[in-house]
């Protein structure tokens, strides 16, 4: 083969790439940083602040106790503007959770893991698992986990920051199950009332940390 | 429509999975074949002969990413039609061989039978191991061999930052190409 029917062999060959991958390319939207966010509510704060100082006192202090409708009430305290902004800011926390989400995604394409069609096909009492699913299908991801392995993803577990004011979209879930009958997620915090006997749904309470993702990355490898 | 219902229209043997099919992918494929001959018509044509093709594989094929599914069978169509007119015309085919030659190593002079399979294995596994967005770079400009101008739009990134990412990646290909000893 010479040089150009090389090339037109490989332009070919590129045609035969993983269906997963074109799909991924096709839905690809570039998110785009949220900085004007902060700034805007601010302002918009900053602007009611200042709506807020100009009225007279001897109009908001009865107007106060009107709407407590108790004559002991103290004036409440204008808010700090930067408590409008907690937990705008994670866009370190989003990095975590989409290179987990690359990381799982990645592993899809691999030989390492089995594909259940259904959650019900999956048992809660004899392998340590990561089990994870994506939004739109009902397909399940399980790689089963060493004692090691279990152990050092319940160390990692649990630590990662608070979600803000809305919970990022999660469009692919994941679980840790132990193998004695208990199923948990790094989405959500420690404790007893975060576990439970098989596959459940939830809305992120904290996003993994690095050092879960990095876990992860390792047992995947 | 979802995939999954579309294909079951397929299954069935009925001819309103073609309109759906349309609905919801048909401009992709236009603007995919399009991209490559760089004529409606033919774009037209190749899309036409897609819906023909997915009819045959149906059932048989159960495809889980059916745009996916129809945009390999396109690109296929219109990759041959391109080979039948000879180059007749100058068109996205030929930037997009100009920079893929770049990723075919020095002709040594031994000629080896080429393993399609170990090809393929070797695209997809560069292609894993690539970051998400260098990934998809790729894939967009030489599958879907969109315009560097859109890439860079769609990836909010400047036209020149996806010239050079691209031309990087070539030469990762080329690298992983040599280290197979293959092509």
């Amino acid at each position: 083969m010479n040089k150009n029917e090389k090339t037109e062999y490989l332009l070919s060959m590129v045609g035969e790439i993983d269906d997963i991958l074109l799909e991924e390319a096709v839905s690809y939207k570039k998110k785009r940083k949220k900085t004007f966010l902060v700034p805007l509510v601010a302002a918009c704060v900053a602007v009611c602040m200042t709506v807020m100082l100009a009225l007279p006192l001897s109009v908001m202090i009865p107007l106060g106790f009107i709407l407590l409708g108790n004559q002991d009430a103290e004036v409440p305290e204008l808010n700090n503007p930067s408590d409008v902004t907690e937990g705008m800011g994670d866009e370190d926390a989003e990095e975590a959770h989409d290179t987990l989400d690359a990381i799982l995604d990645a592993e899809r394409l691999g030989k390492g893991h089995t594909v259940l069609d259904s959650t019900e096909e999956l048992s809660y009492i004899g392998d340590a698992s990561l089990v994870w699913q994506y939004e739109d299908s009902s397909e399940v991801y399980v790689v089963k986990l060493t004692q090691a392995e279990l152990a050092s993803v319940e160390r990692n577990m649990g630590k990662g920051d608070q979600v803000g004011e809305r919970s990022p979209a999660l469009s692919c879930r994941v679980w840790v199950l132990d193998g004695k009958g208990s199923v948990s997620t790094p989405y959500l915090k420690d404790g007893a009332g975060n576990e439970g006997c098989g596959i459940f749904d939830y809305e992120a309470e904290i996003i993994p940390d690095e050092d879960f993702v990095d876990c992860i990355s390792d047992i995947l490898k | 429509m979802d995939d999954s219902k579309i294909v079951d229209l397929y299954w069935a043997r009925n001819e309103k999975a073609i309109d759906e099919s349309d609905k919801k992918y048909g401009r992709m494929l236009r603007s995919l074949s399009h991209s490559l001959l760089s004529s409606m018509e033919d774009a037209d044509e190749c899309v036409n002969d897609t819906y023909l093709d997915a009819w045959g594989a149906m059932p048989d094929a159960r495809p889980h990413f059916l745009g996916a599914f129809l945009s390999k069978i396109t690109r296929r169509i219109s990759v041959d039609r391109y080979r039948k007119k000879h180059r007749e015309k100058r068109g996205g085919i030929d930037n997009l061989l100009s920079e893929l030659s770049e990723c075919i190593p020095a002709d040594d002079g031994y000629e080896k039978e080429q393993d399609s399979r170990a090809i393929r294995e070797l695209l997809n596994s560069f292609l894993v191991s690539l970051p998400k967005e260098k990934r998809v770079m790729f894939v967009l400009r030489y599958f879907y061999s969109k315009p560097v101008s859109e890439i860079a739009a769609q990836m909010d990134m400047s036209v020149s930052n996806v010239k050079v990412t691209l031309h990087r990646l070539r030469q990762e290909l080329k690298e992983r190409l040599e280290e197979q000893g293959l092509l």
